[in-house]
């Protein structure tokens, strides 16, 4: 029996003119990461706990601050925490999202996104079709600003709206919630944006960079948290608020602050922008350089 | 003609992989012989515009490489020479993304895939992911990704590489379905010459970035001539050296053969007056099929001959 079909039949359906051709590639690596059942139930779900813990904190002080029933004190503590649900509230998301997530999503996410690729010879699958290496890189690029724009922008703007559902009528006189915080939606669109563009970038070039991930997500480890050591170490010897700088995290969290008109507690926030901009444009490079089709040259 | 080229040079620093070829390659299937580092994956990825000539010029399927880059890909196919596939994967996504990268719409890519994975034989195991096929599966796997957009030509660079003698002959048979049968033109690059002779038309022999031979199978095994297998009564000897003093190669094939080896404007004639010439009678006479193998390796000493 012969191995092929004879029911084989020329395909005559339209072709079209592949002008989303990075989208394919980014619904097939979405696609991909939410089937790894690991991924979903240790990254993706834990990646929204802290909103809704906060969303369940905010609820119950709320119902303890209106509460007739329950003993002053405990409402004052709570009209003391609902106060505080302000911008740096929202603020406070994101640190935890930068202490925690965004190193794993980086670790365990981007860091595959190339490196794969390369391992197993797949650009010679993908440059070998109508595409263009800007299509390959921004597909690639797609995938984890999506999934950072997914468990950072989505549960914090989910946070505010909770917020703002929930937020008790102004007195007369006094500002409502919402125009007491009504620059933060964008401040959280923003400064995600910012966030997951700085990131995705250098961890696209440091994917490039390797053919083995889990040794890209250790070097992604080793940069993200030995920069935050370094950071303090010559904050400590050289006493400048510049040496921020050195740090990806505190350099994030310094502009994000700026982003969102807090008082920031170095002064140096323009080193820090000027550092995550230097870093975007030097993976930029390091991308263009790698990703050429004449890689599929032995 | 399907592929055009005119003076194609390719150079990588100081080493020139292509030395000003000039080709023009018809429809059918077509084979790419030489040895290792002739430039047949070279002039392959050249043709595909994934590398860019230094000089000249080259058109696939009427269109420029230079020029037309992403329309060429459109409408070719490529088996790497290399295990390729994505990670993690499983044979139906991987080839409903490659589907879609040509152009086609999910709907029609995805039910492409599984008909085209039927055709290669990977029905039963398309939903596994590639990584854990076997190396013969992986080369159908191949060529299932060269034919999901239905292309007009496919090139197969080594499309039977680390098979066994079973899968070989299938992807052979294979080959010679889609060239024969589906109407796509094909472009086999190999350096194993039973695998160019059973499935192509036309053969193309290179070496160090040169084409040293082009033409039907036929004509090429023609080109230098016939080769005869003789025996005869008498002096061997006298029969023997009536030849050679004519130029014609004369060798034993065992001790009562010989091998004579006339040119294309020569015929048996010339055998069997040189017989009654010396006096000898012939008690055997037959023509030597000529190889591709001969072909081949009268090409490459022809070309070492001239360096």
């Amino acid at each position: 029996m012969p191995v092929y079909d004879q029911g084989y039949r020329r395909f005559e359906g339209p072709m079209g003119s592949g002008f989303a051709n990075w989208w394919v590639i980014t619904k097939s690596e979405i696609i991909l990461r939410f089937s790894r059942k690991l991924l979903l139930f240790l990254l993706i779900i834990p990646s929204f706990l802290p909103m809704l813990g906060m969303m369940i904190a905010v609820y119950v002080m709320l119902q303890i601050a209106t509460s007739d029933q329950l003993p002053m004190g405990a409402s004052i503590i709570a009209k003391q925490f609902l106060d505080q649900v302000s911008t740096e509230f929202y603020f406070l998301f994101f640190k935890i999202h930068a202490s925690t997530f965004l190193l794993l999503w980086g670790a365990f996410v981007g860091s595959d996104l190339i490196s794969n690729d390369r391992k197993t010879n797949a650009m010679e699958l993908y440059f070998t079709r109508p595409i263009r290496p800007v299509d390959y890189l921004l597909g690639k690029f797609g995938t984890l600003v999506f999934f950072l724009l997914f468990t950072t922008m989505l549960p914090a703007l989910l946070l505010y709206l909770f917020a703002i559902s929930v937020a008790p009528e102004a007195a007369e006189g006094t500002e409502s919630y919402f125009e007491a915080t009504k620059h933060v939606p964008g401040a959280i669109v923003f400064y995600s944006f910012v966030q997951a563009i700085v990131v995705s970038t250098f961890m696209l070039a440091l994917s490039s960079l390797g053919r083995n991930w889990i040794l890209v997500g250790a070097i992604w480890g080793g940069v993200y948290l030995f920069s935050q050591v370094g950071y303090r170490i010559v904050q400590e010897l050289s006493g400048s608020g510049a040496a921020v700088a050195i740090s990806l995290r505190d350099s994030l969290l310094l502009v994000g602050r700026r982003i969102f008109q807090l008082e920031t507690e170095v002064e140096h926030w323009e080193a820090a922008a000027w550092m995550l901009g230097i870093l975007t444009v030097s993976s930029l490079l390091i991308l263009c350089r790698r990703i050429r089709v004449v890689e599929t040259v032995k | 003609m399907i592929i055009s080229t005119d003076q194609l040079s390719v150079r990588f620093g100081k080493f020139e992989a292509l030395k000003g070829i000039s080709l023009k390659i018809p429809g059918g299937a077509t084979g790419l012989l030489g040895p290792n580092g002739a430039g047949k994956s070279t002039l392959i990825k050249t043709l595909l515009g994934l590398i860019k000539p230094t000089t000249g010029q080259a058109e696939v399927l009427g269109l420029n490489v230079k020029t037309a880059r992403r329309q060429v890909r459109r409408r070719v196919g490529y088996l790497p020479e290399r295990e390729a596939y994505f990670a993690d994967r499983n044979a139906v996504l991987t080839l409903t993304v490659l589907g879609e990268l040509a152009g086609m719409k999910f709907s029609d890519a995805r039910s492409r895939a599984h008909e085209v994975l039927y055709y290669v034989g990977l029905g039963e195991a398309r939903y596994r992911r590639v990584q854990t096929y076997s190396i013969g599966m992986k080369q159908r796997m191949k060529l299932a990704s060269a034919l999901i957009h239905d292309p007009s030509l496919v090139f197969l660079d080594e499309p039977t590489n680390g098979m066994d003698p079973s899968g070989r002959d299938d992807m052979l048979e294979l080959i010679r379905d889609v060239s024969r049968n589906k109407g796509i033109h094909v472009v086999v690059s190999s350096h194993l010459l039973p695998d160019v002779e059973s499935c192509c038309d036309q053969v193309i022999v290179m070496n160090l970035g040169e084409v040293l031979r082009q033409g039907t199978i036929e004509e090429l095994r023609g080109e230098a001539g016939q080769t005869y297998l003789v025996r005869v009564k008498g002096d061997r000897s006298v029969f023997a050296s009536h030849f050679t003093e004519r130029g014609r190669a004369v060798t034993d094939r065992d001790p009562r053969t010989f091998r004579i080896a006339l040119p294309p404007s020569s015929s048996t004639r010339e055998i069997f007056e040189a017989a009654v010439a010396c006096g000898v009678q012939i008690r055997f006479l037959e023509p030597e099929m000529r190889t591709l193998e001969d072909v081949f390796l009268n090409a490459l000493e022809g070309a070492d001959a001239g360096l």
